[in-house]
């Protein structure tokens, strides 16, 4: 009896308290930002950005166009990049050759699959006679899609003798491409928000 | 079924014609993390149990093993984490795990009493697993102490071979090379103990 009342009394606990984990989509967004070190951003106020984004897919050959995400995806970060650069106190210039800095941006979308394998159990009252049992193993396919966006600050006017531009602020967003239309694009905004937040070297 | 029950029983009355030469302990238990545990985790663990296995040296003496596993979580929020240039932010989960390996040695004060304290210590090692969840990256800590347990506890008999178990533990568990942290806690315990 006391054993049982200790199986009954462990059980009730362990369930209750079960760790959780994450909820909501939103909670697997993670901002990610790193900057050239010692490199200072003062005084050097004018950005450009091409108006698309580059979707990377992977599979596009030598010499053939790039792809860009579609709208309004395409407006709505470029717009908040823009409005975050200009509350750190830079000014937009569609001159690229005055232009300090240049935002190039990228996108990319995995197909992320997970197979499992599911047991079903039958109880004695389904067969009676033969006891309790468990049904053969069958798998289970789940799939996710995963997103991140690459956000590059590349400083225009300082080329390498190899004529290469530095990276000299970063920031790559990763979360899940989930939830309604709605849902995602605040989380884009928050998170492209959160990465300037995380970045005060920025401010000018 | 009847069966069993009956072998069970005739095994439990073989042993009770034997003087009770070892002793076993069941304990359910909630962890209080301290110290570099308490700053990883500073929620109370609710999921917990330990076991012990104890040989009789003499009445009120005995000495085995003991192991369990205590689980810890919390959910931090949103943070954000710095590193020299590089800054990352997400919602932040943690676990972590203890599983202590200890020999111990218990020492009983009032022996033929129904209620009787004990004091016990414990050397060995202990396992812990820092998990750190944070979108859906998840990075891991994984290593094994050297551990200390010092404990004191309450018997309470409720049968000839049988009773409530109630005591305190503190497990000690040292930095190692991989996890620059101690992992320590304090453990309270209820649960049975059971002569043969």
């Amino acid at each position: 009896m006391s054993i049982s009342l200790f199986i009954l009394i462990s059980c009730t606990f362990f369930s209750g308290c079960y760790p959780e984990g994450p909820t909501y989509y939103e909670e697997f967004d993670v901002v990610y930002t790193n900057y050239k070190k010692d490199y200072s951003f003062k005084d050097k106020k004018l950005f450009t950005m091409p108006d698309k984004i580059v979707r990377i897919t992977g599979n596009i050959g030598q010499g053939q166009p790039p792809v860009f995400i579609s709208e309004p995806y395409n407006t709505q970060i470029i717009n908040r990049i823009k409005s975050n650069m200009i509350a750190k106190g830079y000014t937009f210039t569609a001159d690229t050759t005055i232009a300090d800095f240049e935002i190039l941006t990228a996108a990319i979308e995995v197909e992320n699959y997970q197979v499992g394998y599911w047991y079903d159990y039958y109880y004695p009252w389904y067969y009676p006679g033969y006891g309790g049992g468990w049904y053969y193993p069958y798998p289970v396919v789940s799939s996710y899609t995963t997103g991140s966006i690459g956000i590059n600050m590349v400083e225009r006017k300082n080329t390498s003798p190899n004529n290469q531009n530095a990276v000299v602020w970063l920031s790559i967003i990763n979360g899940l491409v989930e939830g309604s239309n709605i849902d995602f694009s605040n989380r884009i905004d928050k998170c492209i928000d959160q990465a300037y937040t995380q970045s005060p070297i920025l401010n000018q | 079924m009847k069966r069993i029950y009956l072998i069970i029983l005739f095994c439990i009355s073989i042993n009770c014609v034997n003087a009770q030469r070892n002793i076993f302990n069941l304990n359910y238990s909630v962890a209080f993390p301290l110290s570099d545990a308490n700053d990883f985790i500073s929620k109370t663990s609710w999921r917990g149990a330990n076991l012990s296995m104890l040989h009789y040296l003499e009445p009120g003496i005995a000495v085995g093993v003991e192991t369990g596993w205590n689980a810890f979580y919390d959910n931090v929020g949103y943070t954000t984490i710095t590193d020299g240039t590089q800054a990352l932010s997400g919602t932040q989960y943690r676990y972590g795990s203890c599983v202590p390996v200890l020999f111990n040695l218990n020492y009983y004060l009032m022996p033929d009493e129904v209620i009787n304290p004990f004091v016990s210590l414990g050397v060995g090692t202990m396992y812990s697993r820092s998990d750190i969840d944070m979108g859906m990256y998840r990075a891991r800590f994984e290593t094994w102490h050297f551990a200390l347990k010092p404990e004191l506890g309450l018997q309470y008999e409720t049968g000839a071979t049988s009773g409530i178990n109630f005591s305190a533990k503190y497990f000690h568990a040292f930095k190692t090379n991989e996890l620059k942290e101690t992992r320590n806690y304090l453990s309270l315990n209820l649960g049975f103990y059971w002569k043969y």
